[in-house]
């Protein structure tokens, strides 16, 4: 059982706020995502859990224990960075089984995880090299080595697969999933990767300067974007929007903008009747676009084919709707040519509508 | 498939530019060949008068044919040149390994420490720089005259410790140490001394190299405070010793220079020994990467 609790959670620098006011509660074995772009705050957060940052106000619990004044090395946790921060003059063994040493692990049990761990990782045969002389990739399980070798508590990662080529990272993703079920771990995760999200966590919370903006599982997210920056955020390419307002005709809600006239379900005018106001942001993502010939039939946006880049399985049509460019993500069958005239269509049911002013989420 | 093809071509560099490149490289010897001859002259000519018998002013190459070593057999055995030796030594030893504990411990704190006034602490010790010696030399003599230093190994050692150029450099150095490896080290369940003993120290090699062999270079040569604190053969180092040969109407020139050349001797096996890490510490840049 481990759970991280964090209260009403501050840490200013000077006048700048880098965490503003957070509570979460991170649950055990849970894979906790912190995702959002650098400067918001979540390399801050993580680092006050380890303690290497102490915050300015609020309080930070493991297992209902307040650690806010307990010294890295005593609060159960471990934490992966960035550069791997393994020690340049200490071999693979001693870079692994340093903390247990400073624990005072008795050897036979520093020997079997050592082992246990090398095996796992596929480090068995480097393990009497230096860090200079292995490769990135093996570097990062060195890191990742010494910190299950801990058996802690809570596993603290900032940005660990940022260093590594593409195709490496889209591996160790993998191997972190395995990790997660195996150890069975709570994991707290800083990335500004939202694939990395998608694919690894339970549950992502979404930051952006010092605040948390949305909590969720990752596809909740990208299905119910709290507001119009998560909906930016989760997705690739990101959601398409269309300023516009809504009107009233008899019994149906209709969304006008320059180009687009789009009647909403009984459900959705409902909400629109709800809401003050009539100014809002109208999200279509990519892949709920559709191109098909201008004359066709149904809801639908007219537009010009700008660029077509090919991905192979789909392929990314940006088009010019009224001068502004709009992407959608279609199969690789369909190749427009370059300059023709399309209609964009889409289904109502898979749009989103946040407010122009709070960008909140309506639906 | 086999495709025949014909080889690939070869291309001649035109004679002019290989004319022109041979003579720049000439010219680059010469220059070179003449500023060794203007640094090693001295050298050879010292080390040619120490091997001769009686001095003559001229510089004769044949000495090393037939050298003799009666001059360092007098310097050794009639002088108490062996004295000398031994306190500069046992004085040049114990400064540097002073300098380098605190230098290094001081750099650590400026480096990565945050605590009030660090600014202007530091700008203070680099301020030091600026007062030169004969100014500090009355005050330090009359305190150490006061508590009783005189003619002692403290006297020698105590005042050399403080040295900003020490503290800067390493500042510098452990600056370029990422601050990751620190918090993993504390994460570890490392404390702050075991940081600095174990993290920084370890990876500070190539900087300690440099300032102990600069510290150690300085302290061998240095001349007016030994001279006036080190009343005695009991703690006179080389330098005011070696003052202490010319007398006061001739100069026994091969004595003079014999104790000389003895006296560089130690420096030279140092710098034979740690030459490896000077390089490394004088481009600046660390050997560990990642």
């Amino acid at each position: 059982m481990a759970e991280v609790r964090i209260e009403r959670i501050v840490k200013a620098f000077g006048p700048v706020r880098a965490v503003d006011d957070v509570s979460l509660t991170i649950r055990d074995k849970e894979f906790l995502v912190l995702l959002g772009p650098s400067g918001c705050g979540k390399t801050t957060l993580l680092r006050m859990i380890a303690g290497l940052e102490e915050p300015t106000a609020g309080e930070i619990f493991i297992d209902d224990d307040l650690v806010n004044f307990t010294a890295p090395k005593d609060r159960d946790i471990s934490m992966v960075f960035q550069n791997y921060a393994l020690y340049p003059h200490m071999d693979v063994t001693s870079n692994i089984s340093l903390g247990l040493k400073l624990h005072k692990t008795p050897k036979q049990i520093i020997t079997a995880r050592l082992n246990e761990a090398a095996e796992w990782l596929q480090l068995s045969t480097l393990l009497k090299r230096y860090p200079r002389q292995l490769s990135g990739g093996q570097q990062q399980r060195v890191a990742l080595g010494r910190s299950v070798v801990r058996e802690p508590k809570v596993f603290l990662m900032d940005e660990p697969l940022s260093n590594l080529d593409a195709r490496l990272r889209v591996n160790m993703r993998t191997e972190l999933i395995k990790l997660h079920r195996q150890l069975g771990a709570t994991i707290v995760y800083v990335t500004h990767d939202q694939s990395e999200a998608m694919t690894m966590a339970t549950r992502v919370a979404i930051m952006r300067t010092g605040v948390i903006q949305q909590l969720a599982p990752p596809l909740e997210v990208y299905r119910h974007p709290a507001n119009k920056y998560v909906a930016t955020f989760m997705g690739n390419p990101e959601m398409n929007f269309v300023d516009v307002t809504s009107e009233k005709s008899g019994d149906t809600w209709t969304l006008t903008g320059p180009t687009i006239s789009l009647p909403v379900s009984n459900e959705h005018g409902a909400l629109l009747a709800a809401h003050p106001g009539n100014h809002f942001w109208l999200g279509i993502r990519p892949e709920a676009l559709s191109i098909a010939a201008p004359t066709a039939e149904g809801i639908g946006i007219p537009a010009v084919v700008d660029v077509v880049s090919p991905m192979g399985p789909n392929t990314l049509v940006y088009v010019l709707v009224d001068g502004a460019s709009i992407v959608a993500d279609v199969s690789s069958d369909i190749e427009p040519a370059e300059g023709a005239n399309v209609k964009l269509t889409f289904e109502e049911a898979r749009t989103h509508l946040f407010d122009f002013d709070t960008e909140l989420a309506l639906w | 498939m086999s495709v025949t093809t014909a080889p690939p071509v070869v291309i001649e560099r035109d004679p002019k530019i290989v004319r022109n490149e041979r003579l720049k490289n000439a010219a680059t010897y010469l220059l070179l060949i003449v500023a060794c001859t203007l640094t090693t002259g001295p050298i050879v000519f010292l080390v040619a008068t120490s091997l001769k018998e009686t001095y003559t002013r001229t510089v004769d190459l044949s000495v090393f044919l037939h050298p003799t070593f009666i001059n360092y057999h007098k310097i050794w055995y009639e002088h108490p040149f062996k004295d000398w030796m031994r306190n500069s030594l046992i004085v040049a030893t114990a400064v540097t390994i002073g300098i380098l504990f605190l230098d290094s411990l001081a750099g650590y704190a400026f480096a990565r420490k945050q605590f009030r006034g660090k600014d202007t602490i530091f700008f203070l010790i680099l301020a030091t720089l600026m007062v030169p010696l004969p100014v500090t030399l009355l005050p330090i003599f009359l305190l150490a005259n006061d508590i009783g230093w005189i003619d002692t190994y403290r006297a020698l050692i105590f005042p050399a410790l403080a040295y900003p150029v020490g503290v800067f450099m390493m500042r510098q150095f452990i600056q370029t140490i990422p601050g990751e490896l620190e918090d993993a080290a504390r994460i570890d369940g490392m404390s702050d001394f075991g940081i600095y003993f174990r993290v920084i120290l370890p990876l500070c090699i190539p900087g300690l190299a440099v300032l102990g062999l600069y510290t150690f270079t300085t302290s061998w040569g240095a001349f007016l405070w030994p001279l006036i604190v080190a009343t005695s053969d009991a703690t006179r180092t080389v330098p005011p010793g070696l003052a202490t040969i010319p007398g006061q109407y001739n100069t026994d020139w091969g004595l003079a220079t014999a104790a000389t050349v003895a006296s560089m001797l130690p420096m030279l096996f140092i710098f034979l020994i740690f030459q490896r890490y000077l390089r490394q510490g004088f481009a600046g840049g660390r050997s560990t990467k990642g």
